[in-house]
C-alpha cells in the first residue's frame, strides 16, 4: 500500500519535471544528432551521465575528440555544485535502500523535491527512489524522442543554429542566477565572466577549460578573504 | 570511438564523485569559515564561466559571433521577462537561427 501511495505522489510530484526533462531532452537528442555525433553517444550520456548541462557542454568534446584532462576538469566544473546538494542530503538518504543510484540521480530537480521532504501518504523509503528513477527515466526518454526527430524530420537536425540551444541553456541559467542573487553573489558572476574572457585572449585551443578555471578559482579566492577581512 | 567512450566514461566517473563524496567524507559535510563562504560563491562563477565556454566557438566569423552575442542578449531579456527556462531556450535558439540566416544567408 506504501508502495503504491509513494509512486502515486512520485508521479504527482515529478510532473513538473518531466515536462521540463522531455523537451529538454529532446532538445539534446536533436543538438546530438546536428553535431553529426553517433545517437548511442546521446543515449549513453543520458544513462550513465545524467547531468544536463555537462551533456551538452560534452558533446562538443565528443565531436573535437577532446583530452580526458579536459573531460574531467569540465566535469568537474560543471558539477561541483553537486557536492553542496550531496551535503545537505545525507542526512536524508542515510539508510534508504538503493543509496548510490540515489546518489548517482541526484540532479538539481531531484534534489529540489526530495530537499523539500516527503509528501503526506508517501514512505521516504520509496518515495526516493521513484521519483529520482522517473527523473531519470523521463530524460532519457526526452532524449530518445529527441534523436527520433532528428531522424524522422532531417529538416529539425539540419536546421542552421539548433546547437546554440546550449548556448541558450548557459545564458538563462546565467540569468536566473543573477535575477535571484546578492551584490556577493553577482560579483562572482562578474568575476566569472571576466576571468573566462581572460582565458580565451591569453590562451588557445585545450588550455583554455584549465586556464579559465584557475584564473577564477584563485580571483574568487582573494575576493572570499577581501570579503570576510571587511565583515570583520 | 575509443576516446568518445573515454569522455563519456570520465564524465560519468566524474559526476558520480561530485554528488558522492560528502556521503564519505564525514569531515566534508561540515564546511565552514573560508570554505564554506568559497562554495557559496562558486557556483555563480562557474555558471558565469560555462555561458562563455559555450559562446566562444562563435567568434570563428564576425556573422557568427554577431548573432551568438544578439541572441544571448535577447534570451536574457526573454528570461527577465517570461521566467521560464523553456521560453527562454526556445527564445534564444531560434533567434540565433533568424540572425544567422540574415547575416550569413
Amino acid at each position: 500500500m506504501q508502495l503504491k501511495r509513494s509512486l502515486a505522489q512520485a508521479l504527482k510530484y515529478t510532473a513538473p519535471v518531466a515536462a521540463g526533462y522531455l523537451s529538454l531532452g529532446a532538445a539534446y537528442g536533436i543538438f546530438i544528432a546536428s553535431l553529426g555525433l553517433d545517437p548511442i553517444y546521446g543515449v549513453l550520456m543520458s544513462v550513465f551521465v545524467y547531468a544536463g548541462s555537462l551533456q551538452f557542454a560534452a558533446a562538443y568534446l565528443l565531436k573535437e575528440a577532446a583530452s580526458l584532462l579536459e573531460a574531467a576538469l569540465l566535469a568537474l566544473a560543471i558539477n561541483f555544485r553537486h557536492i553542496f546538494y550531496a551535503i545537505s542530503m545525507a542526512p536524508i538518504y542515510k539508510g534508504l535502500p538503493f543509496r548510490l543510484y540515489l546518489i548517482f540521480g541526484l540532479t538539481d530537480e531531484t534534489y529540489a523535491l526530495l530537499s523539500s521532504g516527503c509528501p503526506e501518504g508517501a514512505e521516504m523509503r520509496y518515495y526516493a527512489i521513484f521519483v529520482t528513477l522517473l527523473n531519470h527515466i523521463y530524460w532519457i526518454v526526452g532524449t530518445l524522442i529527441g534523436i527520433w526527430l532528428a531522424f524522422a524530420l532531417p529538416f529539425v537536425k539540419s536546421a542552421s543554429g539548433i546547437e546554440y540551444a546550449m548556448s541558450a541553456l548557459f545564458v538563462t541559467l546565467l540569468s536566473s542566477q543573477w535575477a535571484g542573487s546578492s551584490k556577493s553573489s553577482r560579483i562572482s558572476c562578474i568575476i566569472g565572466l571576466i576571468g573566462s574572457i581572460a582565458a580565451t585572449v591569453l590562451v588557445s585551443g585545450n588550455m583554455f577549460v584549465p586556464a579559465a578555471l584557475a584564473i577564477i578559482a584563485a580571483s574568487l579566492a582573494v575576493f572570499t578573504l577581501k570579503e570576510g577581512e571587511e565583515a570583520q | 570511438m575509443k576516446e568518445s567512450l573515454g569522455i563519456i566514461a570520465v564524465c560519468a566517473a566524474v559526476t558520480f564523485l561530485t554528488r558522492s563524496l560528502p556521503f564519505f567524507f564525514e569531515s566534508v559535510s561540515q564546511p565552514s569559515g573560508f570554505l564554506k563562504r568559497y562554495s557559496a560563491k562558486l557556483p555563480y562563477a562557474l555558471i558565469a564561466f560555462l555561458a562563455v565556454f559555450s559562446l566562444k566557438g562563435y567568434f570563428s566569423s564576425w556573422a557568427t559571433a554577431v548573432a551568438a552575442c544578439l541572441s544571448a542578449v535577447l534570451t536574457a531579456l526573454a528570461y527577465k521577462y517570461s521566467k521560464s527556462f523553456l521560453a527562454c531556450i526556445i527564445c534564444g535558439t531560434f533567434s540565433y537561427i533568424i540572425a544567422l540566416a540574415v547575416l550569413a544567408p
